[in-house]
């Protein structure tokens, strides 16, 4: 322990034997800063015990010095009346100021205010005749106060800063200092003040190095406080998507992107969502004013207004109904990420195919703690010939695995453009959480761009992932974050 | 998506079997419905909107029935012939086209019952009916009016009738004006003359579709005998419901009578005859891996249908109130439901692909090793925050058409002001903070809308200068291998003369500098800011990011 001292530590050690355990900074014989310093270094190492007060000091206002000069407004209120009309001295001395000395007198017991044909009068009390001209307490605190001499009535004192005739100016610090135990044991074993450095310096090196000279090292306390440093980071989001990317890629999965804005075709018809469809309605998603429309194929919007009208020729019956072409080319802020694999299937309609996507959708949501109106999906396609929903449960699996969640399970969903359909549920502290969505694409989806093989698909919520991952329960926190949180989190 | 909410003991009844509540909210869910919540006796279960059949007690009951193997297969019902008919008049077809009905006579009205049809209609007319509007139900006292029945429309003043819940006669229009279910369906019948009403032979209204019933029709704790109507606009969706209704009505031990409803065609409803599907036993082996033709004919048949094999086709007879099946696909879902999805054995792709990840893992690796934090913020922004607080022209920007909030009304052009907002919800914290975001914008060029994907830094300090900002800037292309100009840029964000553009072979790239104190202001923060946004686009195609 000792050797951990540094030279204002043992100098203010020492001071504290002369002076039998105790003292106060200013009779050390050190710097006020370093004798400060020094002492919470100790206090902390359990050496030394600092017991802090603060002293305050006080002025008279403009109006304590009124009162002091002039008397206190109660007194010269009262002065030579005996009984006078309100008003008069309202008129007299001011609405404010009336009011005020009034009041006082009025608290002192020293008048009265009685209504006499609807006028109101004051009436001084014997009490206030006997003290009226006694000097007040209030003065002599004041012309206490006037000369520096603080050791006045603490309630007096009070009442005098409430009226404001007297201010607290800033308070001193005092400090004593108090040897432990602890810290006599260390004075009894000695102490020396050896010449020490603490700085290892270039010129203390050269020293060395042309002199073979090195003066002592002070050694260091290494349980000692050291200030934070925070290295620059991804976000948490971002680590998890990298995660996700790893995952995807090391299984053989190749990553695609697409874009915020598409038409209607895309997004919702090309994946036989009828137009009656609730997801399509205004509430849901967001549709944009400019641009509203954008140019989609005449034959590709032919051939899936069949589709949705009769099936075409996929097999089915289709939704029977009316479709309206003009609905396809609306544009609309991507509600799935369905989307982009979508076109990456009517662009690559032959087998095999593991592609993958990370990126952000819109949906009409307040924001809440658990809502945004923009979010992530994980999306994602196999198609290969023979890929069935064993395929897909597997794959799913394996992903959540390597992701740290083991304990998966799959029930029926539905999706307008998969079938059969799951949902994909972890536990998770002993509940079962919802993931995302996943099933093989209809025939009515894949059929009309050519796409022959069974295509497994799913779409799988990044930001629940994520908060389960960080055990965030404000999903604001990802968007809107606070810096000195994200310092603090450890990486994944 | 549509709730149902009934009591346990009522389902159990309906089941006809006792089951332990724990053990039905483990297992219903692999029916491919959810439980929303249990509470007590009370049950809520959320059902996917292709199956509204699920949509009632009785029909969740009968589910049941045939899923856990009590009485699987097709469920078929005694249907009598019809006595009495409905007919559609011509004036209808502007307005409401289609009208199907069914008579359930025999019923025996118990608390469960009024509760259920009630239920029932409601998420109907919910998720079938889309609010009505596709379709709608009215149940009646067939007792209190004089078959034939006629559906026509009428002008809004031609006909009074005292609707459900009022006491005096109202005609259509007063009833859309000052009925509470008048006043929240009126849009429905906007921009027609006339309204849809169905009269009994003396002209008493059963119903004014699809707005309320008479208080004449209204069912009672005597009603024995009751008249069902579905009117809408699409036959599939009026048939189903009625389906549904009908057989639910029967299930609690009611005995059906069809309607003769005389259109063009007469035809009897409702029809319960089944749905025909030829299904090969090849496309279920491709797709879900059985094998074994047997199990796929019992797996159907836990799902309520019936199945007769010839050789590689199954021919299977659905129920006509699933109004999902479009598909043969529809019925392998139904398979694997059937057969159990935690039944399936799991396996891997077998093709041969190769793996690769747009992650711009370069440029995060700079930008952290300089010692920034990576942000992410929201794409959807307003034209305060990201012109007049920047103290820049609006110009051309995707706009929404239905926003939901003043604060999410456009898609951001640049990261910029969603950095300085996050500088701003940061005051709190010590300085210095240096932010990065890489992040997509969409801007509009030349009339075409292009997404980019941009490189945005910012650093607030006591100090912080364009010399330190041009440092940054420098670090960051020099590492992605390029070398940049840099000339004098005007930008009123930016303090003129402390902003410059980059130029990365010839290309103007972006743009850096010391942010105006305006700006510093307009996001109520008190130091110097420095900022840059790169386009990545301009440098990289999106596979070499």
């Amino acid at each position: 322990m000792m050797e951990a001292l540094s030279p204002w530590e043992k100098k203010l050690l020492l001071a504290l034997a002369e002076h039998e355990g105790t003292v106060t900074p200013e009779e050390v014989d050190m710097e006020l800063v370093k004798t400060m310093n020094a002492s919470s270094w100790l206090q902390s190492k359990g050496l030394v015990e600092c017991s802090d007060s603060y002293s305050y000091s006080f002025q008279l206002s403009k109006e304590g010095e009124t009162f002091l000069r002039d008397g206190l407004p109660e007194k010269n209120l009262l002065h030579g009346l005996e009984r006078e009309r309100i008003r008069t001295i309202e008129e007299r001395l001011g609405k404010k100021e009336a009011k005020i000395a009034i009041g006082w007198a009025k608290r002192k017991g020293w008048c009265d205010i009685v209504v006499e044909n609807g006028e109101k009068f004051l009436i001084i009390t014997d009490k206030g005749k006997r003290e009226r001209n006694q000097t007040q307490p209030e003065e002599e605190v004041l012309a206490k106060i006037k000369n520096k001499q603080y050791d006045v009535d603490e309630k007096m004192l009070q009442m005098l800063l409430k009226r404001g005739a007297v201010k607290k100016l800033k308070g001193n610090l005092t400090r004593k200092i108090t040897l432990t135990e602890e810290g006599w044991k260390v004075v009894r074993k000695g102490i020396t003040l050896d010449e020490e450095v603490s700085q290892l310096t270039a010129e203390l090196i050269k020293r060395y190095a042309q002199r073979g000279e090195l003066p002592k090292l002070r050694k260091y306390d290494v349980t000692a406080f050291a200030p934070s440093v925070y290295p620059g980071k991804l976000h948490p989001l971002t680590q998890l998507i990298e995660k996700i990317r790893k995952v995807f890629s090391e299984m053989g999965f190749a990553e695609i992107k697409g874009s915020y804005l598409e038409p209607c075709f895309w997004n919702m018809d090309a994946l036989f969502i009828p137009q009656d469809h609730p997801a399509r309605d205004m509430q849901d998603t967001f549709y944009c004013k400019k641009p509203a429309t954008m140019k989609v194929d005449g034959k590709l919007i032919d051939a899936i207004a069949r589709v949705h009208e009769n099936g075409g020729a996929t097999g089915s019956i289709g939704w029977r109904y009316n479709f309206d072409r003009s609905e396809a080319e609306r544009v609309l802020l991507r509600t799935h990420s369905t989307v982009n694999t979508i076109r990456y299937l009517y662009h690559h309609p032959s087998p095999p195919a593991k592609v993958f996507s990370i990126e952000r959708v819109f949906r009409r949501e307040n924001i809440d703690s658990t809502h945004l109106p923009e979010f992530h999906q994980i999306e994602g396609i196999v198609h290969e010939e023979g890929a069935s929903f064993s395929m897909l449960k597997g794959l799913l699996k394996e992903f959540y695995a390597r992701m740290g969640f083991t304990q998966i399970r799959f029930r029926p969903s539905y999706f307008p453009y998969t079938e059969p359909s799951l949902e994909i549920e972890i536990q998770w502290n002993g509940r079962w959480i919802e993931l995302g969505g996943a099933g093989i694409f209809r025939p009515e989806v894949t059929i009309p761009f050519g796409v022959e093989e069974p295509v497994l698909a799913w779409g799988l919520g990044l930001e629940r992932m994520a908060m389960i991952v960080l055990g965030l329960s404000d999903i604001r926190m990802l968007y809107f974050s606070d810096l000195q949180w994200l310092n603090e989190l450890p990486l994944l | 998506m549509p709730v149902i909410t009934f009591g346990y003991e009522d389902l159990l009844s309906l089941f006809g079997r006792d089951m332990d509540i724990k053990e039905f909210a483990e297992k219903i869910p692999m029916i491919g419905v959810s439980v929303e919540k249990i509470e007590g006796n009370e049950v809520s279960i959320e059902v996917f909107p292709n199956r509204p059949d699920l949509l009632s007690v009785e029909g969740m009951a009968r589910a049941m029935r045939a899923f856990f193997g009590i009485e699987s297969g097709l469920k078929r019902y005694e249907v009598e012939p019809p006595e009495i008919s409905l007919t559609v008049d011509k004036s209808v077809r502007d307005v409401r086209p289609y009208v199907v009905a069914g008579v359930v006579k025999n019923v025996e009205m118990t608390d469960e019952l009024i509760a259920s049809l009630m239920e029932m209609q409601e998420k109907l007319h919910l998720s079938v009916g889309k609010g009505r509007k596709k379709m709608a139900i009215g149940v009646h006292d067939f007792d209190k009016v004089t078959p034939p029945f006629v559906y026509r429309a009428v002008k809004p003043d031609e006909i009074s009738f005292v609707p459900l819940a009022m006491e005096e006669r109202m005609n259509l229009a007063e009833i859309l004006a000052r009925h509470e279910k008048g006043i929240a369906y009126a849009h429905i019948l906007n921009n027609f003359e006339k309204y849809p009403v169905i009269l009994d032979r003396n002209g008493e209204v059963l119903s004014f579709p699809p707005i309320i019933n008479g208080q004449l029709t209204a069912l009672n704790e005597q009603t024995k005998n009751i008249f069902i109507d579905v009117t809408g606009t699409d036959r599939t969706a009026i048939t189903t419901a009625l389906t549904i209704v009908a057989t639910a009505l029967a299930e609690r031990g009611g005995i059906l009578q069809q309607v003769e409803v005389v259109d063009d065609e007469p035809v009897a409803t409702p029809d319960l005859s089944p749905q025909h599907n030829e299904l090969h036993i090849p496309y279920v082996q491709k797709l879900l891996h059985l094998q074994d033709g047997e199990s796929i004919c019992e797996a159907l048949q836990k799902m309520g249908h019936h199945t007769i094999v010839t050789g590689d086709t199954i021919m299977v007879e659905s129920p006509v109130w699933r109004p999902d099946i479009l598909h043969p696909v529809d019925l392998i879902e139904d398979i694997a439901i059937g057969y159990g999805y935690e039944v399936f054995e799991e396996e891997l792709p077998h093709a041969m692909t190769f793996g690769s990840s747009l992650h711009p893992d370069r440029l995060h690796q700079i930008m952290i090793g300089l010692g920034f934090n990576e942000v992410v913020t929201l794409s959807l922004s307003n034209p305060e925050k990201e012109f007049e607080k920047m103290g820049i022209d609006a110009g051309e920007t995707v706009e929404l058409s239905n926003p939901i909030s003043v604060e999410h009304t456009i898609v951001k052009r640049s990261l910029l002001p969603s950095l300085l907002e996050i500088l701003s919800k940061n005051r709190h914290n010590d300085l210095p903070q240096r932010i990065y975001e890489i992040g997509d914008v969409v801007i509009f060029e030349k009339g075409n809308v292009l997404q980019k994907t941009m490189l945005s830094g910012m650093k607030i300090d006591a100090k912080a200068s364009f010399t330190e900002c041009k440092s940054f800037v420098e670090a960051l292309v020099k590492n992605l291998g390029f070398t940049m100009d840099v000339r004098e840029e005007h930008h009123p964000s930016f303090i003129e003369g402390r902003c410059a553009s980059v130029l990365i072979n010839g290309t103007k790239a972006g743009y850096f500098g010391e942010l105006t104190p305006q700006v510093i202001c307009n996001f109520d923060l008190e130091h110097p800011v420095i900022a840059f946004e790169i386009d990545l686009s301009a440098l990289f195609s999106p596979h070499e990011k």
